[in-house]
């Protein structure tokens, strides 16, 4: 039990260790006299639980007899994990520093789909109210 | 069967880092980075039992660069143009309904 508790605590202080300020931009990559940094937004996260418990005194033989083979008992869960999403470029040259943003193209497209499925909705309604109306 | 428990969770904290520089060249490029963290820690003793557990999150949100060269220090926002569009999108869909519906209140105004 100890030692699959003091493993999950360190696969989780691994991960907190991963949790750092210089994990936000990535390696410069040099490339005909120009050089790129990544950038992107991090979030960790993680949780752990922990459990021991003995079985309280029997009230009779039988129980006691049932209990005798499960006196004690514990458990142990952890979990974590790491989300990053792409923000920018950082672009370096001999003239100066850019950043280029990056856009999720894909999440922007879904989200224009939903806005125009929802401007139609209401534009039909406001067209039934406007000229639906019995005179 | 007698308890105790307790349980400790703050406030999430926020606040502006800098990183390491990274040098390229002539210049120096240093991070700054806004550090979102929040926890929860609970325990439970009782008679016969003993638990306890706990959560936590980090955030790491790029915010500007700061270029440090011969010619001084330029500090370089980073925006996140995704988040800034969907937000867009999101009070265009609250404004044009309050819109449609001033103009069906117009219509039978007349």
């Amino acid at each position: 039990m100890e030692t699959e508790v003091q493993d999950l605590l360190d696969a989780l202080a691994d991960l907190r260790n991963k949790a750092d300020v210089n994990s936000v931009f990535g390696e410069p990559t040099t490339v005909e006299g120009r050089t790129v940094i990544p950038v992107a937004k991090v979030t960790y996260g993680f949780g752990m639980g922990i459990g021991r418990g003995t079985v309280p005194a029997a009230a009779d033989a039988e129980e006691a007899a049932q209990n005798a083979a499960e006196k004690e008992g514990s458990g142990a869960g952890g979990g974590g994990g790491v989300m990053a999403h792409p923000l920018a470029v950082i672009e370096v040259t001999p003239e100066g520093t850019w950043v280029k943003p990056v856009i999720d193209e894909q999440k922007l497209a879904l989200a224009a789909g939903l806005l125009g499925a929802w401007i139609v909705a209401w534009l039909a309604r406001t067209l039934v109210r406007i000229f639906g109306q019995p005179r | 069967m007698d308890k105790k428990g307790g349980r400790q969770r703050g406030p999430a904290a926020s606040h502006l880092v800098e990183g390491q520089p990274i040098r390229v060249g002539a210049r120096e490029l240093v991070p700054v980075v806004r550090v979102t963290t929040h926890g929860q820690r609970r325990a439970h003793v009782g008679t016969n039992e003993l638990a306890g557990r706990g959560w936590g999150f980090v955030r790491l949100r790029p915010v500007a660069i700061l270029e440090r060269s011969a010619s001084g220090e330029r500090h370089i926002p980073i925006q996140d143009r995704t988040v800034q569009a969907l937000s867009g999108f999101l009070l265009a869909a609250f404004v044009i309904p309050l819109l449609l519906g001033v103009a069906v209140r117009l219509a039978r105004g007349r």
